[in-house]
């Protein structure tokens, strides 16, 4: 333990005495925090329009860049939630609920403030989750066989698909599906076999990660943002940014919960900040003992969204690093970099990179500092971007988006791919189909196959042993109740047998 | 229950495009079935769970069973609302709104710039058109005149531009895109006047500044940081980048 401490602090103070290092964090962290500021940019977006720049940068340096701009960009949605009424990305739209009528009180900085150390305290939080919980659940994945990997997967795209949709889980599954089948492009890995290639040799070796994530994410966005024509608000004047101390202290108990409910949520695969946010969002307005205060500039409402936000990072991290199985769909995005510079997350990667773990909790906890210092310092400058109206700025993403797509394998192939995938992943948002699914479907695709035709090959085609080992059984009990959940007739059963249980006791206390 | 027409609208879209994957499914269950099942593949003999249409046949038939599923309860709906899947799948007499209009056109600007512009002629001049084009339609949205030339010559050049490539067999790359830029180069001097006419004649003198700025510089800049700070090359590079280059190889001696 303490030799991993010292390792750890190693690391940390290796990263740190590096000025290029810190450039690249700082510099990382400033983008995001615009990432996540402007109305329209994403995180997700973000993290893949990076990816192609740090493909030239070892992977200490590509991780500074990719998580200090993921950590921003979560932060960086609470400044036009707080100021304008708009949230910058999906995760900070609870924080509109209480940021923006403490700005229009003239409090705007001391919630900038409040955001800042809360986010701060958050990652903070995540990331010594997933120091504690990343080896456990690896020293048990490492007993996985290729049937767990194989139900493992399917669980992934069940579970976001099931989590992502508006009430409509069947259009979760189907993009989830449709992901799997972009998978399936490409030569197959057991037998070289070209499948869905149509002769053409561009598509023999498979879909292009970052294309097909630019498309689906960037492409969307632009049109809808443009499309829209919505003028943005005047940006709400305000003070200092100080965090109230105070504030914070007597937040604890409230900081500690939306930690909790932010790791929790940011760990199951598929969904992520905007769900953490609102759900800790509404556990402080069920906490409290004023209620009336919520919707009115309630500090704790604020406190609660932005903790559990960020919190959230370090929540999806835990089965990108342990299973493979990215926890959001920035996360996704840091899977496909991750790959890129060659490292494989899954159980295996305690064994293959022993320091890993510790490296990206040096990098998160350098990211964290850089956005703290860059929040408290920039804010006002950050804010003036906010007047640059979205014609002026989308169709320059546009052309990051094609020059993103292409520079990572100097194919124009790529841009040609980008375009129908992003038309696709327009007409599925319109349609509610989640995009999540879909992407956690492309990355978990040969996984799936690979260890499904594997696991067929031991057991020479039989599937009665994906039913006797415990987790295959496990996983697939809980497939079942997350599909039977969608029924009707077992809704109805369950809510039976929940009154036939209450009336229970009633009836032994009568 | 009568339904809104914009819920009439959304079922039709609903069912279309349930309708259009269980096509999809059955395609893909049609193609990998083709696939080596159990026969002799390279030498080796094949047996069906080590088969490369396993996957794509399990992938296939649920999103088969899925989408039969949402086409199932799409009908349902349809029928509670004493109204047939058809009734609600035949377009209603609409007129397409302005939001409609503007996706339709962002469709059609992107697959300008990446199928008719990038691939045929210089990258920096097809970025700057595009862009221009795209801004002048958003960001100048009061100036309809101005709007349909510039886009009006935008997808023409695009056009001409893929169908050049289509049916003309250039002796070599650089020959189709020195063509590319003969046709791409006047396009973009024209919108860039037309332009510049219609924002002095309406004396909107900070315009012309921001546009310049959004429009033409922040492209060249961006590509000349991918060129020659990130070492990328651009997708397709003649006239604009090969001066570019005997500037910074050249002159500056780098």
């Amino acid at each position: 333990m303490i030799e991993q401490f010292q390792h750890f602090f190693t690391v940390l103070w290796g990263l740190a005495t590096d000025p290029v290092n810190l450039l690249i964090v700082f510099g990382a962290s400033f983008l995001g925090i615009i990432f996540g500021a402007m109305p329209g940019l994403t995180a997700t977006l973000g993290v893949a329009l990076l990816t192609t720049l740090t493909y030239g940068l070892d992977v200490n340096s590509a991780l500074l860049a990719l998580l200090g701009l993921y950590v921003g960009a979560i932060y960086g949605g609470s400044y036009p939630s707080i100021l304008i009424n708009i949230p910058g990305t999906a995760a900070a739209a609870a924080t509109a609920m209480e940021g923006y009528p403490l700005a229009s009180k003239g409090e705007g900085g001391k919630a900038l403030g409040l955001t800042t150390t809360a986010s701060t305290i958050g990652t903070l939080f995540g990331l010594l989750i997933l120091v504690l919980m990343a080896p456990l659940i690896a020293s048990v994945a490492l007993q996985f066989t290729s049937f767990e990997f194989f139900l493992l997967a399917l669980f992934g795209i069940l579970i976001s698909g099931t989590l992502t949709s508006e009430g409509d889980a069947l259009k979760g599954w189907i993009a989830g599906f449709f992901g799997l089948f972009l998978a399936c492009i490409g030569r197959d890995t057991l037998q070289f076999f070209p499948r869905f290639t149509f002769d053409m040799p561009q598509l023999d070796s498979g879909l292009d990660i970052v294309p097909v994530l630019i498309g689906a994410f960037g492409i969307p966005q632009i049109i809808k943002v443009l499309a829209e024509r919505k003028k943005l608000a005047q940006a709400k004047e305000f003070d200092s940014v100080v965090p109230e101390l105070s504030e914070i202290r007597k937040n604890g108990k409230n900081i500690a919960r939306s930690a909790s409910i932010g790791v929790g949520i940011g760990a199951v695969p598929g969904i992520g900040e905007d769900i953490a946010g609102w759900v800790s969002y509404g556990a402080a307005k069920g906490a409290a003992k004023d209620k009336s205060k919520f919707g009115k500039g309630d500090k704790s409402g604020l406190i609660a969204s932005e903790t559990a936000n960020n919190a959230c990072i370090g929540g999806a991290l835990i089965p990108l690093l342990t299973l493979g199985i990215p926890g959001s769909a920035p996360a996704a995005m840091l899977l496909g970099a991750l790959m890129l510079h060659g490292i494989n997350p899954g159980p295996t990667l305690p064994v293959e990179k022993p320091d890993f773990l510790l490296e990206i909790t040096a990098i998160l906890v350098l990211a964290s500092i850089a956005m703290f210092c860059n929040g408290m310092l920039l804010a006002k400058q950050v804010v003036k971007l906010l007047k640059v109206p979205a014609p002026l700025f989308m169709p320059f993403v546009a052309i990051l988006c094609v020059l993103g797509s292409y520079a990572l394998g100097l194919n124009v192939f790529n841009l040609f791919l980008m375009v129908p995938i992003g038309i696709i992943a327009y007409w599925m948002i319109e349609l509610k189909y989640p995009i999540s699914p879909m992407i956690i479907g492309l990355i978990l695709g040969p996984m799936a196959d690979e260890n499904l035709r594997r696991a067929l090959l031991t057991t020479e085609g039989d599937l009665l042993p994906m039913l006797s080992r415990p987790v295959s059984l496990i996983l697939i009990l809980i497939m079942l109740v997350v599909i039977f959940q969608q029924m009707p007739w077992f809704k109805s059963l369950l809510r039976k047998c929940c009154s036939a249980c209450k009336s229970q006791p009633n009836k032994e206390e009568a | 229950m009568q339904i809104s027409k914009t819920d009439s609208i959304n079922y039709r879209r609903e069912a279309f495009t349930s309708l259009a994957l269980v096509i999809f499914a059955l395609a893909m269950l049609a193609e990998s079935l083709t696939y080596p099942l159990t026969a002799s593949q390279g030498g080796l003999e094949n047996v069906w769970y080590v088969s490369p249409a396993l996957f794509p046949l399990v992938v296939g038939s649920c999103i088969l069973l899925l989408a039969s599923i949402q086409l199932l309860k799409l009908y349902k709906t349809a029928k509670s609302q004493q109204q047939s899947l058809f009734s609600l799948a035949s377009a209603p007499s609409r007129k397409f709104s302005q939001q409609s209009i503007d996706k339709f056109l962002l469709v059609l600007m992107l697959a300008g710039y990446v199928y008719g512009l990038i691939p045929n002629s210089d990258f920096v001049i097809a970025t700057i058109l595009f862009q221009l084009t795209i801004t002048c339609r958003f960001y100048l949205a009061d100036a309809k005149k101005l709007n349909e030339q510039v886009l009006l010559v935008f997808c023409f050049v695009a056009a001409l531009l893929f169908l050049l490539n289509l049916f003309v067999a250039f002796e070599s790359d650089s020959n189709r895109l020195y063509m590319g830029d003969l046709i791409s180069f006047p396009a973009l001097g024209f919108v860039l006047y037309k332009t510049e006419r219609y924002l002095t004649a309406n004396q909107l003198h900070k315009q012309i500044r921001i546009l310049l700025f959004a429009c033409v510089l922040l492209p060249i800049i961006v590509v000349l940081i991918f060129k020659y700070l990130l070492l990328v090359p651009m997708p397709s590079e003649s006239s604009v980048l090969l001066l570019t280059d005997y500037f910074y190889y050249q002159v500056l001696g780098f």
